[in-house]
């Protein structure tokens, strides 16, 4: 990186607003990328990215800020270095067809029959990165439509049918392959006429609802 | 399997995205029709599936270092500006400043209060610049494929050449009793001062012994962790050491107190 930092001002914000989602941008960047070293390598150069532009962050949306930066220095890594990788669920085309599935009889198949964490991490890794994308962005930081449509510069539909494809290719791998989930039943009895999604997952600590800023109205 | 547009709002719907209208609606196709029910349900299998079983990565301890390594150089001053920092300056004139000394006082604040993990002994400021420098001296030679400018561990070799690019007295004894093996020895510069970088191996580790002339007095052996790394510095008959490596400060500080005896002034 050349040329300056920023203000004191701005490193200081930087330390307060940004470096608190090392996590989540390294996490992003490892599942886009695929690759730990990559991740480390393109995570830095956002965050030296992220502290030059300091002064054009908000405070209350600082996480999908770094996000955004952090996704598209993956793209341009991801444009220069592996080209074939920048597939897009399109609204017309589905790559997913172009990829098949693992049969059932296949070796590595079976071998990951038994560890459901690695088949659900491999299923996800095989998912072009364009899917990828958006379900990192909803599943692991839990981003509303609208924070990921902005993150990834696409409308909210294009975020609405990716997520679509993405759950819908996962399903089908892991259902070839057998994964054994327990998912809570859901019971059409159970009639939150604000939070669908909500109400049968309050239990659980990986359901939690939405912040009030990032939930859109129904 | 649904039609596209019913998974989209069947996805949507999961998520909580879903407008009113629409979402009564489906709720009540749900209600009717058994194979989109299915379709739902199968659909929070998955996401079920994602939030407690994929995996969560996190950044490596070594990460958040590293960046804050490459901000303190990225705002760095070039070389010319270097002389004496004026805070009063910086507490009269803000707006006079250069954006450059500006960053690079920023950068070395910032990196002083949250990321550079220091030893419980008091440092001054100069002894910790030389061993952030010897630090990114480390790091920036382990990268290269070269390390050495002479390859030599034969004394008659590396100490010849020691007088003519360090000082006529150079250090007597260049060995170490920790298991590290010298591999040679090149010219360096640590915040402008020219040193000489011994280089060692232990196992797949490399240690730098950065060894450059001083007026000062002879100092005990301190270590510290900087930056994630190893540093070991004392001072000896008018030569100031300072070791730096990856490997644990202990074994660092085992290595750096072996060649401080080995150079004992009778």
């Amino acid at each position: 990186m050349s040329g300056n930092t920023g203000s004191g001002e701005n490193v200081l914000a930087f330390e307060r607003l940004v470096l608190p989602h090392l996590d989540a941008a390294y996490n992003q960047a490892r599942w886009l990328l695929q690759d730990e070293h990559d991740a480390q390598d393109v995570v830095q150069e956002a965050m030296l990215r992220a502290l030059r532009y300091m002064g054009t962050c908000r405070s209350e949306e600082a996480k999908s800020w770094l996000l955004q930066i952090v996704r598209n220095c993956c793209f341009s890594w991801l444009k220069e270095n592996r080209p074939k990788d920048r597939t897009f669920g399109s609204g017309d085309v589905d790559p997913w067809d172009d990829i098949a599935a693992p049969a059932e009889g296949e070796p590595h198949t079976a071998a990951i029959r038994n560890a459901t964490r690695l088949s659900v991490n491999k299923a996800i890794s095989a998912l072009p990165v364009g899917y990828r994308d958006v379900l990192v962005l909803r599943e692991f930081e839990e981003l509303s439509y609208a924070e990921i449509a902005t993150i990834t510069g696409c409308p909210i539909g294009t975020v609405m049918s990716r997520l679509a494809r993405a759950r819908a290719a996962l399903r089908r791998i892991l259902t070839a392959q057998d994964a054994p989930f327990s998912p809570t039943p859901i019971s059409l009895h159970d009639r939150n006429p604000i939070a669908f999604g909500e109400s049968r997952d309050a239990d659980s600590p990986d359901e939690q609802p939405l912040p009030a800023t990032t939930r859109t109205t129904l | 399997m649904t039609p596209q547009g019913d998974s989209e709002k069947l996805s949507a719907l999961l998520d909580s995205e879903l407008g009113t209208g629409e979402r009564r609606v489906l709720e009540s196709r749900l209600g009717l029709e058994p194979a989109l029910w299915c379709e739902l349900y199968a659909l929070q299998c998955v996401r079920t599936g994602i939030r407690t079983m994929a995996q969560r990565y996190t950044a490596p301890s070594g990460l958040r270092a590293r960046i804050v390594r490459a901000m303190v150089r990225s705002a760095r001053p070039r070389r010319s500006a270097r002389r004496p920092f004026n805070w009063m300056r910086l507490l009269s004139f803000p707006s006079s400043m250069s954006s450059a000394a500006l960053a690079g006082a920023a950068a070395c604040i910032f990196a002083s209060v949250m990321l550079i993990e220091l030893a419980p002994v008091s440092q001054a400021p100069g002894d910790m610049r030389l061993m952030q420098a010897a630090v990114s001296s480390h790091t920036r030679a382990t990268s290269r494929a070269q390390l050495v400018e002479v390859g030599s561990s034969e004394p008659g070799v590396v100490q010849p050449w020691l007088r003519d690019h360090l000082s006529p007295r150079p250090p007597k004894n260049l060995t170490s009793n920790e298991g590290a093996v010298l591999v040679g020895v090149r010219t360096d510069k640590l915040d402008d001062i020219s040193v000489a970088a011994l280089v060692y191996r232990v196992r797949d580790h490399v240690v730098h012994t950065f060894v450059w002339p001083t007026d000062g007095p002879n100092t005990d052996v301190a270590s510290a962790s900087v930056e994630g790394f190893s540093v070991s510095r004392w001072s000896r008959a008018g030569l100031r050491y300072c070791v730096v490596s990856d490997l644990p400060e202990a074994q660092v500080l085992a290595f750096a107190q072996s060649l401080a005896q080995a150079n004992q002034v009778p």
